[in-house]
């Protein structure tokens, strides 16, 4: 068997029922061998969202999602896509193409140091040299990508070694991993005793809870020591919203009862959260009064970013598990006046965010879609303020997911992720929350969605403007505008009509529950375009590099709250 | 005097190696002052020497192991201007101290394979 037909194999052996990618001069030996061994190719239109939509394959199934690109502008249009997989530790094998190891090094037609480029965006990289490394590369890449911290990983393959022969018995070679993610609890003790201790404990769950699918195992140890719990925007949907206990996401656009629990708890238990400057704030201000138990898997995020913490490395289940098991028998105090004062916090936040006005205003279709979309629906959002509205709003209850691009924050992101979530799960309603200038960035893939008869609803929060930054540079720039305007171009339902695919533009809101019931019900890819108010901000906001003491609110906030936020600078009338 | 920090490490001798070592350094914005590196005892292994004087050198140990082709790092505090890590027939042994100590004990071990950092170099 030639290398291009083991590597296919080895991805076969592994489960993979789908890959996503594009061909080109490097890969030809590959494409010719996916004809025979019966892996389902979804054809992009560009290689990022190739990427992308692995990443949102992975993010659904949390089982690796395979993309291949061509050497050269192949390998390079791959890079935004495995870095936004990278900063939010998702695992995709993405496969590149490469010019023959004769002329490698040479400036070939299309050679690009792909091997290189790749090396800080993923977790290892390999290049074979030689056809008989194939299976073992293969094998350690799958090990490596979903062992530990998942993450991407790259392997890149020259022309001529996908064409050599392979040695049958290196295909039979078993793989005996030469590394071992590693745990370290020796500091449980320590732990347990802090979070004994606490008067007011808080549990911060970060996307590691997502990953180790440890939602009800969190909930367990909250209901257990009598903490709130709130999420990160990685950590959204990793518990479901609905629970009392839960009170939605904190930092720079959370709500204000989880940013005030958490800057005046004592004990912070951090479940795999990197303590990203987005939800923490300042981090020279965050957590200076708390004790911090941070709980992740991987030994280098412990004390990066904060310092002075109990530090526990292992996935979430494992660690959650352990401390469970450690305060199960201990007589745990009551901690009744904490937990009322949550919930009465809690109430101080509920507010009804059915607005109604003219044009639109976003919070009006987030709590449409809270209320029409299944409650198995997976909702996938772009970058922006819309991304914002949905993280605040959006309610992630029972079987929903929501699927973002945190750490990066790559535009573009969401329309390819929802293609690749529906791939994974052709049973569940996709919807993809798109902002008109992210939406921009990818829409190309509806010529995708059309061919591979992918369905999923798309719904564009259209204001004509790069909405997230022109509010900053309203709020921090002295509203002297600078290239944000995108205009009235282009009118989306064509876009969607030169497509093939259905699409509404919606002005008024008594339209809005009917476009979404026929998203929902539609059988082919349904764009909904809503023409929104540019002028509403995303609100409240920890301004960047400012702690929680300095959060603005919104007009309409009802949050009266406490002493962190006791002076909330009043919003633009 | 100098505060030498030392960073050994044992990595599989692949391609790129040095290349994602030194992007740990990089992101961090630490500059190394001394690489030695060269193959080791262990087949397929080599061994990396790293010193340097920026305060965060040492904390970079777990940036480091989660380098996928980093098998182990240790970290040497010290206050020594010199470093020796000797081959001996009992195993690997470092030596640190002054400069004319370092090359004192590497004098005494007649022979054996080594290599030798100064914080000058």
């Amino acid at each position: 068997m030639r290398g291009a037909r083991v590597a296919l194999e080895m991805l076969k052996e592994h489960g993979v029922p789908v890959v996503f990618g594009h061909p080109g001069g490097a890969v030809l030996p590959l494409y010719d061998d996916l004809y025979d061994v019966g892996i389902r190719h979804i054809l992009t239109r560009h290689e990022q969202n190739a990427a992308h939509m692995a990443d949102g394959y992975a993010r659904v199934l949390r089982q690796p999602g395979v993309c291949i690109a061509t050497s050269g502008p192949g390998a390079t249009n791959l890079v935004t896509g495995i870095a936004t997989a990278y900063m939010d530790s998702s695992p995709i094998l993405a496969i590149t193409g490469q010019v023959p190891t004769t002329v490698m090094g040479n400036d070939a037609f299309q050679e690009v140091d792909a091997f290189g480029m790749m090396m800080p965006i993923v977790k290892h990289n390999w290049r074979i040299e030689k056809a008989d490394e194939i299976p073992r590369t293969f094998r350690e890449a799958f090990y490596v990508c979903t062992h530990g911290r998942t993450a991407p990983v790259h392997i890149d393959l020259p022309l001529d070694v996908q064409r050599e022969e392979v040695d049958p018995a290196r295909i039979a070679q078993n793989y005996v991993p030469r590394k071992r993610p590693k745990r370290d609890l020796s500091r449980l003790l320590d732990a347990i005793k802090f979070i004994e201790e606490a008067e007011s404990p808080v549990i911060m769950v970060g996307g590691g809870a997502r990953w180790s699918q440890a939602g009800s195992d969190v909930l367990r140890l909250a209901e257990m020591i009598q903490a709130p719990v709130v999420t990160t925007l990685m950590g959204k949907g990793s518990v479901p919203e609905d629970h009392p206990l839960v009170l939605g996401p904190v930092g720079m656009h959370g709500k204000m009862v989880a940013t005030y629990v958490l800057n005046n708890c004592d004990t912070i238990v951090a479940l795999g959260t990197r303590f990203s400057d987005r939800s923490t704030g300042k981090l020279s201000e965050f957590g200076k009064q708390q004790r911090i138990v941070h709980v992740d898997i991987d030994s280098s995020e412990v004390g990066k970013n904060v310092q002075h913490v109990v530090g526990l490395v292992g996935d979430v289940f494992t660690v959650v598990h352990a401390l469970i098991a450690g305060l199960e028998n201990r007589a745990l105090r009551k901690r009744s006046e904490w937990t009322d004062r949550v919930a009465a916090l809690k109430q101080e936040c509920n507010c009804s965010f059915n607005y109604s006005g003219h044009p639109i205003l976003p919070q009006k279709i987030i709590w449409e879609l809270n209320r029409l979309l299944p409650d198995d629906a997976i909702v996938t959002t772009e970058v922006g303020r819309h991304q914002m509205w949905a993280e605040h709003f959006f309610e992630v209850r029972q079987k929903r997911m929501f699927i973002t691009s945190g750490g990066l924050g790559t535009m573009g992101f969401g329309f390819p992720a929802a293609l690749g979530a529906k791939v994974a799960l052709p049973d569940r309603f996709v919807m993809d929350i798109a902002g008109d200038g992210s939406f921009q960035m990818t829409m190309k893939e509806l010529a995708t969605a059309r061919e591979n008869g992918i369905h999923v609803g798309i719904l564009i929060f259209n204001d004509g403007y790069l909405g997230m930054v022109q509010q900053w540079q309203r709020m921090f720039y002295g509203e002297r505008y600078s290239a944000v305007s995108l205009g009235s171009v282009p009118d989306f339902t064509k876009i969607a009509d030169a497509y093939g695919l259905e699409a509404v533009r919606v002005e008024r809101e008594s339209e809005l529950p009917e476009a979404i019931v026929r998203s929902r019900d539609a059988e082919s890819t349904f764009l909904i375009d809503v023409a929104i108010d540019s002028n509403e901000d995303m609100l409240p906001i920890m301004p960047p590099g400012k702690s929680a003491k300095e959060i603005i609110l919104g007009p309409r906030c009802i949050w009266k709250g406490g002493a962190t936020v006791a002076n909330p600078v009043p919003a633009r009338p | 005097m100098r505060r030498l920090q030392i960073l050994s490490l044992l990595v599989h001798d692949d391609w790129g190696v040095m290349q994602r070592i030194a992007g740990v350094f990089t992101r961090k914005r630490i500059s190394i002052d001394t690489i030695l590196a060269g193959k080791c005892e262990r087949p397929g292994c080599a061994r990396v020497i790293l010193a340097s004087e920026h305060p965060n050198f040492g904390k970079m140990v777990e940036h480091l192991r989660r380098v996928h082709d980093v098998i182990e790092v240790e970290y040497m505090e010290n206050n020594a201007e010199a470093f020796a890590l000797v081959r001996s027939p009992v195993g690997r042994k470092p030596v640190t101290g002054k400069r004319d100590e370092v090359d004192a004990a590497l004098a005494e071990e007649d022979g054996v394979a080594y290599v030798k950092a100064y914080g000058a170099l």
